[in-house]
């Protein structure tokens, strides 16, 4: 059976544009910071327009912050 | 913690307040007898506790956003209601069919059952609902992976 992991880099982006905080991104992003925490932590997959949000808020393609891994079990 | 959780933890202290508040009154009723006058005089002080001072406070505890633009719910609150709502409907079913077995027991001669009954289920149903609902917010913000919807 696979298990579909998503990783991302929205922690190093963050600190890549001028050391953005969860709270700025959360406010860009239309989101809460419980949630950018939840995601940056991997505990949670957001949603197709989150993630598109969130890489059009740092300027890159959706594949640069997200990257999906499937690992067999 | 934001206003999901707050409100979780806060449905959670009601709850559990209506509940030592019930059992209260059940003491007051056993020591005093059935007296309606001193059960009406008695909870009507409870009530002006329950109803009149806790909700104005609540609103002043949750309120207070870490950001001036902080949103009051995403999608992952959205996700994560729908699936506590999943659980308390559970929950409601399970009690109630719970409830029914054992006031098989205590039915009367001809089946029939005490009319004070029914508001202490209903009361107890609200209760449970809210206590599930509530715990299984804050479960679901402390673990496990949660979804978007695209």
């Amino acid at each position: 059976m696979a298990k579909a992991e998503i990783s991302n880099q929205i922690r190093r982006m963050r600190f890549e544009n001028g050391e953005m905080t969860q709270v700025q991104l959360a406010d860009k992003t239309g989101v809460t910071r419980q949630t950018i925490i939840a995601i940056e932590a991997g505990k949670y997959a957001p949603s197709l327009p989150l993630a598109f949000r969130i890489a059009k808020t740092f300027g890159v393609p959706i594949e640069a912050v997200f990257q999906y891994e499937k690992e067999n079990i | 913690m934001n206003k999901a959780q707050k409100q979780a933890c806060f449905n959670i202290a009601y709850s559990l307040l209506g509940i030592a508040i019930g059992i209260c009154t059940f003491m007051h009723i056993k020591n005093a007898g059935f007296n309606q006058a001193t059960i009406w005089a008695y909870l009507n002080r409870v009530w002006l506790l329950l109803f009149l001072i806790i909700p104005p406070l609540s609103y002043i505890y949750l309120r207070k956003k870490q950001s001036p633009s902080e949103v009051d719910f995403d999608e992952r609150d959205r996700a994560i209601r729908i699936k506590a709502r999943a659980f308390s409907f559970f929950a409601l079913w399970a009690t109630l069919f719970v409830l029914m077995f054992f006031a098989l027991f205590y039915l009367g001669e001809d089946g029939s059952i005490a009319v004070f009954i029914l508001p202490l289920v209903f009361c107890g149903l609200a209760i449970v609902c809210t206590l599930t609902y509530s715990l299984a917010i804050l479960y679901q913000y402390k673990s496990g992976v949660k979804d978007g919807k695209s």
